[in-house]
């Protein structure tokens, strides 16, 4: 039986509700803080948080604009992001190959 | 960590995706919009010639095509600037009719104004381009009577090249009310009502 080092597996998305919002960006090409708040079924306060820290590791890129004079942000994924994300999922994946 | 943790997790990450993509971004309004506005010039053109009145084609044309693609940059900056997520399958979409849309433009006005193409053929032409638009659509969302509509624009094409004449005008118009227009309605109640768009 082979060794998995759980220290591979990235802290920042190792998160549920990072998890989740990776997840649902990596799948769209933009969306915005409501959908992905509706989508992840987090509290607004929850997501700034963890949105902000998948911002300042370069995983989420935000643009801000205003519809209808209201501020809007959409977000999307940016390759390190994915690069990042994908590396995860083929940890997750190995780690479930040792165990099972 | 566990087994059924990390099981949790790969299945969260596949509901969230599934969920995401699910937003089909496919909207009967473009169908509409564009459906009528051709079938009502196709009408005019016909009337046109067999009444001869001898108006201006060029500029009835310029103003079904212009108002369609006025539409598009109004619909663009209003409708499709509030949707809360553009999904791959949207975007490869929304580009596909985009380039349809300047094709279909282009052979239009500069194939006939040029006298590249006969005006006769162009009924045909513009049956098949449609069809590779319904077809990789029906792909791309993953909908087959979408896909299937293709056929009936083959179709219509072969018909049209076989037997030339004034009628195409007419079986031009029919078919953008039949596969389009009507198709567009059947959008717009389908996906406007699940999942929100339109």
């Amino acid at each position: 039986m082979s060794e998995f080092n759980y220290k591979q597996l990235d802290d920042i998305i190792h998160s549920r509700i990072r998890l989740a919002i990776m997840a649902l960006l990596v799948s769209v090409e933009s969306a915005n803080f409501v959908f992905i708040r509706e989508k992840v079924n987090t509290s607004d306060g929850n997501l700034s948080v963890h949105i902000r820290k998948l911002e300042d590791v370069k995983y989420v890129s935000s643009t801000k604009k205003f519809i209808d004079r209201k501020p809007v942000t959409t977000y999307r994924i940016t390759a390190l992001g994915r690069k990042a994300f994908e590396a995860y999922v083929k940890h997750v994946n190995e780690l479930l190959n040792i165990q099972s | 960590m566990t087994t059924e943790t990390i099981q949790d997790d790969l299945a969260f990450i596949k509901k969230i995706v599934e969920e995401s993509r699910k937003n089909v971004g496919l909207s009967g309004d473009h169908l509409i919009v564009w459906g009528l506005l051709v079938s009502i010039g196709l009408m005019v053109t016909w009337a046109n010639h067999y009444f001869q009145w001898h108006a201006s084609e060029w500029l009835h044309w310029i103003l079904v095509i212009g108002g369609g693609w006025l539409f598009e940059i109004i619909y663009g900056r209003t409708v499709d600037r509030k949707k809360p997520v553009l999904t791959y399958a949207e975007k490869i979409d929304g580009f596909l009719w985009l380039s349809i849309g300047i094709t279909m433009t282009l052979l239009g006005f500069i194939g006939i104004g040029t006298h590249g193409i006969h005006p006769h053929v162009i009924s045909p032409i513009f049956s098949t381009i449609l069809a590779i638009g319904y077809f990789s659509s029906g792909v791309i969302y993953d909908v087959k009577w979408i896909r299937n509509l293709a056929f009936g624009w083959w179709g219509g094409a072969i018909i049209m090249f076989i037997f030339p004449g004034l009628y195409h005008l007419l079986f031009m118009a029919a078919m953008m009310v039949v596969l389009q227009t009507i198709p567009g309605f059947i959008i717009k109640k389908t996906w406007g009502e699940k999942y929100g768009v339109n």
